[in-house]
């Protein structure tokens, strides 16, 4: 076998051992609908990703909300979305019930819904 | 320091824009593209005992580390401080120092020893794996 074949084998090999953690995509969520409310205690609201730290029934939550663009479109500024605040998040949640993290398509914040996937049913 | 960096205009926009990061991204693994796919096959063809191919390949890697790093410099302002404590980043950083050494050192040659053949392959796989790794620390 050749160094090059060699080298492309492992590699080959060694692909899966990769952690699959990039919540891109809704591969790595449950289908059923889920909704979490609770109390917001940290916000990462920059590119890449939009996370929220979510204090929910004594349990704290990662919710992933959208980029700065997708906020914006659904109409969600940065300051309803400040420590603090209270929300309801719906969407679907992670396929493995040990962990704590949810990918929201809609946020429920004052009353007012606000869709950050206008075309996910 | 990093916080006068993470507060300027420049990095408020990558932060806040939809294609301008998206695309600094892109250039990122574009340079790491070209880097690799001059490095490696200039490498093994070294280590198979074949025809040279450092003075067609050389400037491939360098134009590629070039675009990878200037990419890399804004994607770090962004979010600077996130970065420094992120253990593979460190540990990114240390290898990335270590492999342009290496690199500088066997600039001029041209045809690089095997054992330095191994050595670039190993240090710059290293610092792509570390590299991606930080998305998952």
């Amino acid at each position: 076998m050749t160094l090059a074949r060699r080298l492309f084998l492992v590699t080959l090999l060694a692909l899966p051992a990769l952690p699959a953690l990039a919540h891109h995509g809704w591969r790595w969520t449950e289908d059923g609908a889920f909704e979490l409310t609770g109390q917001i205690t940290a916000a990462q609201l920059d590119n890449p990703h939009g996370l929220l730290t979510v204090e929910a029934n004594g349990e704290v939550w990662t919710v992933e909300v959208g980029q700065p663009w997708r906020n914006e479109r659904a109409g969600v500024t940065d300051a309803m979305l400040a420590p603090g605040a209270e929300i309801t998040a719906r969407g679907q949640r992670s396929a493995d019930p040990a962990q704590l993290v949810m990918k929201a398509e809609r946020l429920l914040i004052g009353g007012t819904t606000y869709d950050l996937y206008p075309d996910r049913p | 320091m990093i916080e006068a960096l993470e507060a300027s205009t420049l990095a408020e926009h990558l932060r806040r824009s939809r294609w301008t990061y998206s695309l600094v991204n892109a250039g990122h693994i574009l340079g790491i593209a070209v880097l690799v796919g001059a490095l490696v096959p200039m490498h093994l063809q070294r280590l198979r005992g074949a025809a040279p191919l450092e003075g067609i390949l050389r400037p491939y890697a360098m134009a590629g580390l070039a675009l990878a790093m200037g990419c890399g410099a804004l994607l770090f302002l962004a979010q600077g401080s996130d970065y420094l404590a992120n253990p593979w980043f460190q540990a990114k950083i240390a290898l990335l120092a270590a492999a342009l050494a290496h690199a500088g050192w066997h600039l001029r040659a041209e045809v690089v020893p095997a054992r330095a053949a191994i050595a670039s392959l190993a240090l710059w796989l290293m610092v792509l794996v570390a590299g991606r790794m930080i998305a998952f620390a």
